[in-house]
């Protein structure tokens, strides 16, 4: 997939290779924003932004990383900065502020304990809070998440296994 | 196997997109401890709880129409990359030429030093120009 991009690039054809990117990765670059921005909303703002952004530097594309590694640094970086200047306006009021993730599913039966995990997430570190989160929203790849977050995926796995643990834990308090 | 291993295990396949059976001592020892018993259990209930619970809503359909034009707006103009280039090898042509003319020397030394001043500077250019862009990818 990346070598398609990478051949596109290389011959100069910018606009094939950003719309192959585009099919490729929307999809996976808007589930990353959403675990960082917890909004549907703001999660697709952040992904135009992080396209557009991918646009403006393609031309600089010297192949030396995968275009994907290259799009995931853009788009951590601006999910990052997004955060923080939303960190900066903090006067937002109370019903203002966005619905979590995992409470954003339909409720059901078993709405009540939908609510209990989404509590028991909140508890949790937030690196294990989003290591989880994204797991479980790239369809459960660790090396997704891995390259990612631009952690080791034995790293993921470790913060996989003590969020389970702890998980198990707050439930069985 | 003892029960942290077998507990391991049971996190490992966890951790696969497809997790596959239980290898042969894993059910061994599965089947006298109660403890891995209740820990499986356990586990694989929270798995099947969070795969419910996070979930990811798709895309809305006017995302790309919306990017598109976001996109038309801000075109990247192929000057503005040659443009660095240029600016230099006419700055170069203007120095020699200021040399050639202000400088009591031959017209020979004075416009082989002009290109090579225009050589090296181009390459300690180029190697500013390539760590800043690097610094500003990582900046994002």
């Amino acid at each position: 997939m990346d070598e398609d991009v990478q051949s596109l690039l290389q011959k100069h054809r910018r606009r094939q290779a950003f719309e192959r990117l585009l099919d490729l990765y929307e999809v996976k670059v808007f589930r990353m924003a959403l675990m960082f921005m917890r909004d549907r909303g703001r999660a697709e703002e952040v992904t135009q932004d992080i396209f557009l952004k991918l646009w403006q530097v393609l031309p600089a594309y010297d192949g030396r990383a995968a275009p994907s590694t290259w799009l995931y640094t853009i788009a951590r970086n601006t999910c990052l900065s997004a955060l923080r200047s939303e960190a900066r306006r903090k006067t937002l009021p109370l019903d203002s502020i966005p619905e979590p993730v995992a409470a954003e599913a339909t409720g059901g039966s078993d709405a009540l304990s939908r609510i209990e995990l989404e509590r028991c997430l909140e508890r949790l570190p937030e690196v294990q809070r989003d290591v989880i989160t994204l797991f479980y929203l790239q369809d459960k790849s660790v090396e997704e998440v891995a390259r990612m977050l631009d952690l080791p995926e034995s790293t993921v796995k470790s913060h996989l296994h003590r969020a389970r643990l702890a998980l198990a834990a707050m439930i069985k308090e | 196997m003892d029960c942290r291993e077998a507990q391991e295990q049971i996190l490992e396949s966890l951790a696969e997109t497809r997790p596959g059976a239980n290898t042969p001592d894993l059910e061994a020892h599965m089947a006298g401890c109660k403890a891995c018993r209740s820990f499986s259990e356990t586990q694989f209930m929270l798995d099947l709880q969070l795969r419910a619970a996070i979930s990811a809503p798709p895309l809305s359909a006017a995302f790309r129409a919306s990017l598109a034009k976001r996109l038309r707006r801000e075109p990247v103009s192929v000057w503005h990359d040659i443009l660095p280039d240029v600016a230099h090898v006419a700055g170069c042509v203007c120095a020699t030429a200021l040399c050639l003319l202000t400088l009591p020397f031959a017209a020979g030394p004075v416009v082989l030093a002009g290109l090579a001043f225009t050589v090296v500077t181009y390459f300690v250019q180029a190697v500013l120009q390539g760590s800043l862009e690097a610094w500003e990818e990582d900046r994002g």
